[in-house]
């Protein structure tokens, strides 16, 4: 039934595009029939991991001063054998919690699973343990080469301690087990300096912004060689210099990761590159992903509140993230910003791309489509996230340490489907349709300069009025309201009772203290935001439940008021008739969206809400 | 953030914790560990800061007193007619055994001028091994220090203890905020820190009691640290109360001192190397020599 209705809409929307191609509507339905489009990820398994600890051993791992490094000896429990090594506390920023991340070393000759090493990340900044692994899923799913990644729940002396996550090693080892061979070159864009960027800028201090992991020696020779060429080589001709030298696929792939889940935490840090002597050719793979899928980090605030924070994004687009040479050249480069736009159509399950294969596989073997297919589109993305909260759900309040400080689980699960939920439109639109005048509504580096430097010392406010008048169905079950030149969605209609096709309206206006508001409210406990809502179809009657969302894009760009003190507090007013009415809300602090039901919509009579703390 | 530490810290040699402050995190771990390395000889063994598992630190550093008198029994203050100075240059080592054990060790060279008698060489070698009072929290720590003489002294270069062998044992507290509610990195109040212990000597006399009080505060950035200290000690052997020469106290009189010491520290912000700076000053005291003097100092952390 599930495949029915993504075929449904893959032909909906390959028509819609106007791009309809035989050959991929044949491969698609070949695909289907034989099993070959896997539209679901694997489904997710939670194993457990037994360790075996001197008792007071135990509690002092988790419980001692962050910043400690001593290890501790531990075993292995599995299948009746004790795999002995030691044990120590993981990580940066995760170690100024209880649930710290942990890494096992074992002991010489001994291995687990055919690793040396296990490292068990805490996620303990993302309240809803999910980020790294859907990013993760999503790497993988489209063949890009990644580590091991599985959940555990993991014991201690028989006792529940928490649920983490295994991430394979990144070393030589990992390379030889994916066929890359482990005598490569491997550099880690050094995550304290800021400057893996490969701009020409940062060349002459590559020691300084690039580990390099594996050989052990100082010689940079072909890491200077390569960001000399990617420098070097016109823009005109990247296509060719990717070609030569990379595995483009990897570079593509991870600016798709990077714009789907919003990662801007990368760039200049925080990525691998392995040069693999059996293809001649760097690879790319990303790490770390906590500030991904609507968190981002603060550009004013001190630290731990700079990561720590309410701040949350759906709408940057694909360059987000500071600059990267590579990246920069990758997108302005025609033949691989098509290949860009494919990939991000093809994971938002849009169009359906097959496996790249060399001359020799071209003639012997099949096409196959390639992996990720439709990942991001909502019905696989919420099937994703109910999987893992139906995985992680009885677990969650019996962990033994603490995390960061947050809002409950069930409000972060929702955060990410709402992220999915407003994101989706926005990247089709902004980068696969066209604009009412067709023109593109983005283009990569088409940036217009602000008219007056930032001022980073003050809160900046840019008034926007935002209209969408969209037209609705009566077996409609939502309509995402997206703006049609900035391709911003302003809103979210569930359609409740509608009993023949309407035209209704979305108006906003942004960043600017209502005019209007209920008696006796404050306008510093208020949203700095109005939403107007009306149909537009006589004699008919529309009843819908809303979702609108505020901004808090950072400390210094947000439309709160400055006495707002608990988001959860929030709740719409409509005013209708010149009366105001206080509705029944249900707040999302995290994805700050607004949901309120059973609005009923009448021709001619205009809603305007507003959204105030109690 | 993540698998990286490991490279960073095995291959590179120093903690780097990554994200967005990371130079400001670097300088709290440098300051954490070496903030009770910067003292004068006679104190710097004396820390409530534990080791991480082969965690090393390396200090050296000297120090220069002069003593123009000493208080006699009644604490009335004597003038010497002519200086007394000593210069001591310090080596001092530390490592971290394991979570639960740092094991110390420290010698001095030391040069003694009376006006009378001058007289050089290796002094005390010490050895000791510290551990945790509270094995979830560091600040908080016991210790008990074996204190072996290496050079006889003639007799009337004098200064308590000296030449004698020697057992220490002392707690110490430095109470810093919880760093689960409050993280290292960013704290900026003034910490209060003391220490409470006893010297027992070989013979007759020379043993005391000592304590200290301290307050320390981070001033213009991470980087940089004040630290105000008020110490005092008491013999309670050799209990004779008279009073003493023209040639200085010595420990067969019951002797008493209070001190203060300021200095000021500074940390590298990316890397284990710190400098330090003091001035010492004897406030009171009863058979013993009133001296005041400063010290400078370097100290270096480094991992297995």
């Amino acid at each position: 039934m599930n495949r029915i209705c993504d075929l449904r809409f893959t032909i909906y929307n390959l028509r819609f595009l106007k791009i309809v191609n035989l050959k991929s509507i044949f491969f698609f339905l070949f695909g289907l029939v034989t099993g070959w489009v896997q539209t679901e990820a694997a489904e997710v398994q939670f194993k457990t991991l037994e360790l075996e600890m001197d008792p007071r051993d135990a509690e002092v791992l988790f419980r001692k001063e962050p910043y400690d490094t001593s290890t501790f000896p531990v075993a292995v429990v599995e299948e009746g054998r004790r795999i002995p090594g030691r044990v120590e506390v993981m990580g940066q920023f995760s170690r100024t919690f209880l649930k710290k991340s942990i890494l096992i070393k074992f002991n010489e000759g001994n291995i687990w699973q055919g690793n040396k090493k296990i490292y068990l990340r805490s996620m303990s900044t993302d309240l809803s343990y999910m980020r790294d692994w859907l990013t993760w899923d999503m790497i993988s799913s489209l063949g890009m080469v990644s580590p091991r990644v599985e959940y555990f729940r993991l014991n201690i002396n028989k006792q529940f301690i928490g649920i983490f996550l295994f991430i394979e090693w990144i070393d030589p080892s990992m390379f030889e087990r994916l066929g890359l061979g482990k005598d490569g070159e491997l550099y880690y864009s050094e995550d304290t300096v800021f400057c893996g960027d490969m701009s020409p800028a940062n060349q002459n201090r590559l020691e300084e912004c690039w580990i390099k992991l594996s050989p052990k020696d100082r010689d940079y020779t072909l890491m200077r060689k390569l960001i000399d060429g990617i420098n070097e080589t016109p823009v005109e001709h990247f296509d060719s210099f990717l070609t030569q030298h990379f595995d483009v696929d990897s570079v593509i792939n991870y600016l798709v990761v990077n714009t789907i889940n919003s990662n801007g935490d990368t760039y200049n840090k925080n990525y691998f590159l392995y040069l693999s002597k059996k293809t001649g050719k760097w690879i790319v793979i990303p790490l770390d992903f906590d500030l991904t899928f609507g968190r981002n980090a603060d550009p004013v605030l001190p630290f731990p509140r700079n990561i720590l924070n309410n701040n949350y994004t759906y709408f940057y687009p694909p360059e987000l993230g500071s600059s990267n040479s590579l990246k920069e050249k990758t997108l302005k480069n025609e033949q691989l910003f098509q290949r860009f736009k494919n990939r991000i159509s093809h994971v938002l399950g849009i169009t359906l791309e097959m496996e790249s294969q060399g001359f020799f596989e071209k003639l012997f073997t099949e096409k196959k489509p390639l992996g990720g297919f439709a990942w991001f589109r909502p019905d696989e993305f919420r099937h994703h996230i109910a999987e893992l909260k139906h995985a992680m759900d009885k677990d969650i309040a019996s962990e033994r340490y603490p995390g960061t400080k947050g809002e409950p689980f069930e409000q972060q699960v929702e955060a990410l489907q709402l992220y999915n939920q407003w994101r989706y439109p926005l990247l089709k639109k902004l980068i696969l349709e066209p604009t009412p005048f067709n023109t593109a509504h983005w283009l990569p580096y088409f940036i217009f300069p602000p008219l007056t430097p930032v001022d980073m010392s003050r809160r900046q406010t840019v008034p926007l009025i935002f209209s969408v008048t969209a037209d609705v169905l009566p077996d409609d079950s939502s309509v995402v309201m997206v703006e049609e030149l900035l391709a911003r969605p302003i809103g979210v209609l569930d359609i409740q009772k509608l009993d023949k096709p309407a035209r209704v309206r979305l108006e906003v206006e942004t960043e600017r203290v209502p005019e209007s508001l209920p008696p006796d409210i404050n306008p510093s406990k208020c949203i700095q935001r109005t939403w107007y809502l009306d149909l537009k179809t006589p004699d008919t009657i529309l009843k819908v439940n809303v979702q609108l969302d505020y901004l808090q894009e950072n400390s210094l760009h947000h439309e709160l008021g400055e006495h707002i003190t608990d988001e959860n507090r929030l709740s719409l007013w409509a005013m209708e008739d010149h009366n105001w009415r206080n509705l029944q809300t249900t707040v999302n602090p995290i994805a700050n969206v607004l949901k309120a039901e059973g609005i009923e919509l009448v021709p001619s009579k205009v809603l305007r809400f507003v959204a105030c703390e109690e | 953030m993540g698998q990286l530490d490991e490279f960073q810290v095995n291959s590179i040699g120093k903690l780097q914790w990554g994200f967005l402050s990371n130079r400001v995190k670097n300088s709290m771990v440098v300051f954490t560990m070496l903030v009770s390395f910067f003292a004068f000889p006679n104190t710097i063994h004396a820390s409530a800061w534990m080791q991480s598992e082969g965690d090393s630190v390396g200090a050296t550093g000297v120090s220069y007193s002069t003593a123009d008198g000493f208080w006699k029994s009644d604490s009335n203050l004597l003038k010497y007619p002519v200086k007394h100075q000593e210069v001591v240059y310090y080596l001092y080592y530390e490592y971290g055994y394991s979570y639960y054990y740092t094991l110390l060790a420290s010698t001095a060279w030391t040069y003694y001028d009376n006006g009378t008698i001058k007289d050089s060489g290796i002094d005390n070698v010490k050895i000791g091994v510290r551990g945790r009072l509270n094995i979830f929290r560091n600040g908080r720590t016991w210790q008990v220090t074996a204190i072996l003489p290496v050079k006889k002294w003639d007799s009337s270069v004098f200064q308590p203890g000296r030449g004698k062998y020697g057992l220490e044992a002392g707690i110490f507290y430095r109470l810093l905020p919880d760093p689960y509610e409050t993280p290292s990195d960013i704290y900026t109040q003034g910490i209060w820190g003391m220490g409470l212990g006893t010297t027992l000597r070989s013979g007759d006399t020379g043993s005391e009691l000592w304590s200290y009080g301290k307050w320390e505060k981070k001033v213009f950035n991470p980087a940089w640290k004040v630290e105000v200290r008020l110490s005092a000690l008491s013999s309670f052997t050799g209990g004779q109360s008279g009073g003493v020469d023209i040639y200085g106290p010595n420990d067969s009189y019951h002797y008493e001192q209070i001190n203060s010491e300021f200095s000021l520290s500074y940390y590298s912000l990316n890397k284990t190397m710190g400098i330090n700076v003091s001035y010492k000053r004897d406030l009171w005291g009863r058979n013993i020599n009133m001296n005041e003097g400063p010290h400078i100092g370097i100290s270096m952390t480094w991992k297995k």
